[in-house]
């Protein structure tokens, strides 16, 4: 679990470099084209794609340190036991949600892979490996649902844990 | 199935979702699978959602969220601002109120540098909060200047919240990040104006304490090498969506560069700061972006059902004024607000009061900085005000939960002066855009 517990938190790791590497990229373009040296058109479109794979990729990471954000005004009103069975009721829906995710995700990556689909933008690059990073991520999630399941089955529960950085 | 079942079932399955503490994003993609496969065509529609949860994200609008939130992360973990904050304080000697006004003009100064409401508080709660608590400040002066000054991070750019909003609901997200300096400025002025008419009232609030004597070279050399450069970073940020030569994702680039280079300046950079600034960026933006992930397919079901259309047509229907209606929205937004965070506030109301505000022809950059200054409240409002706890975990253990709600109520009040006052005078908010587009 430990060497898990590592990559997932490289997936969070990578995710805020990829951040810091698309800022300094695009500093680099603003100021190379505007002393009229050369631009990169495509940057654009890989920031994006930077921003979709690090929100896919780091959200187990982000579950697994319980920083999704959650209301748990209930939580905290209610007797622990109660708590407890709610937390093992959202744990089971989170699994089934992210389930439901990776099969259809997997299905869309799947058919893409099937038709050897392209996106057309500045680059042109194949949509299945893009894709792909939505059930990777659907299935990581569903193992930290399994591993919430059965802190809460032990007893186990967070309370204030809300994170929201706005 | 008819309109209003749909909306229900909608609307009823993601609060009660919420309400047992499924993590929201997750709460939004359940609903999103069950009303794909109702209102999307069975497993077609599953699929659909997948797609759409690519797309939601995949969007260069989005991109100013996390390098705005690693702006702040930067100065924040890098210890820069708070060298910023301590410089503020030296140039306040005799007033009444001192560290309270400190905690109000320093957090406007890195709510400039800053998207992040969470980094501004903790900034302004671990600098100043001990040593008002020290000084024998009443926690209504200590707390409360600390959690109003902390949500303004939000209106003055850069503001991550900003973005996220002008992005979802199609608002010029230039003309929102410049509608925020005014009403952010006035609000910081209100609290100011707070703060020194109680400590002159009642100055036993905030003893008057003796403060170390220093000359005027060393009172204001911090400020110039500290405070000083760091308004340079403002000035790119700002000065280059003002002066039309970047896109709101260049200038947060640039804010993210400046600071960066700026922490280097100063010897700030190390390893670990640098890699706690990455990841406590990497967690605020996934997080924020893994709820909009569900925002094209929960706002499309909405329309396929016939929910959005049948709600604006009751609404028409009644033949409420527009001034009316915009109040009630206000109102369902201070009300969501008490119990919610600001990203789900968004992507429930926004499939209706975006179409609604079209409808009866609000202007859509006007309504956006009044639902940011609802959700600035709502930082701040009981039960849920995220802002609360931030400053509950920061504060000694015998100051309760009742004495946080206390020090906010009257800056709550406070802004929802400032919020009556733009709503009644629009140009509050629109004028300094509107010069820009000029």
């Amino acid at each position: 679990m430990a060497a898990y517990d590592r990559f997932l938190a490289l997936c969070g790791l990578m995710a805020g470099l990829g951040f810091a590497v698309l800022a300094l990229m695009i500093s680099v373009d603003i100021v190379l084209r505007n002393l009229g040296i050369l631009n990169f058109p495509w940057l654009l479109e890989v920031s994006e794609y930077v921003v979709y794979i690090a929100t896919f990729l780091a959200a187990p990471w982000v579950l697994h340190q319980s920083a999704h954000v959650r209301v748990d005004v209930l939580l905290n009103l209610v007797p622990r036991g109660v708590a407890i069975a709610m937390e093992i009721v959202a744990d089971l829906i989170g699994l089934a949600t992210s389930l439901v995710f990776a099969y259809y995700s997997f299905r869309a990556t799947s058919a893409s892979f099937g038709s050897d689909h392209l996106i057309f933008k500045e680059l042109v690059i194949l949509e299945w490996p893009l894709l792909a990073a939505m059930p990777l991520s659907g299935l990581l999630l569903a193992i930290e649902f399994v591993r919430r399941l059965r802190r809460a089955l032990h007893g186990g529960i967070e309370f204030h844990r809300m994170t929201d950085g706005l | 199935m008819d309109w209003l079942s749909a909306l229900l079932l909608m609307l009823g399955l993601i609060c009660g979702l919420m309400a047992i503490g499924l993590p929201v994003a997750f709460a939004f993609f359940m609903v999103n699978a069950v009303g794909a496969f109702v209102f999307l065509g069975g497993e077609a529609g599953l699929t659909q959602m997948t797609r759409n949860a690519m797309a939601s994200v995949n969007t260069f609008a989005l991109v100013p969220i996390p390098l705005f939130l690693l702006m702040g992360e930067i100065l924040f973990h890098t210890g820069v601002a708070l060298k910023a904050i301590d410089a503020i304080e030296r140039l306040f000697t005799r007033l009444p109120g001192r560290l309270s006004v400190v905690s109000v003009v320093g957090g406007t100064v890195f709510s400039s540098l800053s998207g992040s409401t969470i980094a501004n508080t903790a900034v302004l709660g671990s600098v100043l909060m001990p040593q008002m608590l020290k000084r024998g400040y009443h926690p209504t002066l200590a707390m409360g200047p600390i959690m109003a000054t902390g949500s303004i991070a939000m209106l003055i750019p850069p503001s991550a919240l900003a973005v996220l909003l002008g992005s979802l609901a199609g608002i010029s997200i230039s003309g929102l990040l410049l509608a925020g300096i005014i009403p952010g400025l006035l609000m910081s002025l209100a609290f100011l104006g707070y703060v020194g008419g109680r400590c002159w009232l009642r100055p036993e609030l905030a003893p008057a304490y003796d403060v170390e004597e220093l000359s005027a070279w060393d009172r204001w050399r911090p400020f110039l090498v500290y405070v000083v450069p760091l308004f340079s970073i403002f000035a790119v940020v700002v000065g280059s969506i003002l002066g039309g030569f970047a896109t709101p994702t260049e200038s947060a680039a640039l804010g993210c560069t400046a600071s960066f280079i700026a922490s280097l300046a100063y010897g700030a950079v190390t390893r670990e700061n640098v890699v706690k600034a990455l990841t406590e960026t990497a967690k605020i933006s996934v997080m924020i972006l893994f709820i909009i992930a569900g925002s094209i397919t929960f706002s499309q079901i909405l329309a396929f059902s016939g929910a959005t259309n049948g709600l604006l047509k009751v609404i028409e229907g009644v033949g409420a004024t527009p001034f009316l209606v915009l109040l009630t929205m206000l109102a369902v937004l201070l009300f969501l607000g008490a119990f919610m965070d600001q990203v789900s506030m968004v992507m429930i109301t926004l499939p209706f009061f975006i179409p609604l505000a079209k409808l009866i022809g609000i202007d859509l950059l006007w309504f956006g900085v009044l639902m940011l200054i609802v959700m600035e409240i709502s930082f701040t409002t009981p039960p849920f005000g995220l802002l609360l706890y931030v400053m509950k975990g920061v504060a000694p253990p015998e100051i309760t939960m009742g004495q946080v709600y206390q020090a906010a109520a009257p800056f709550i009040i406070l802004e929802l002066v400032i919020l009556g006052l733009i709503v009644l005078i629009p140009d509050i908010a629109t004028w300094l855009p509107s010069v820009i587009r000029r």
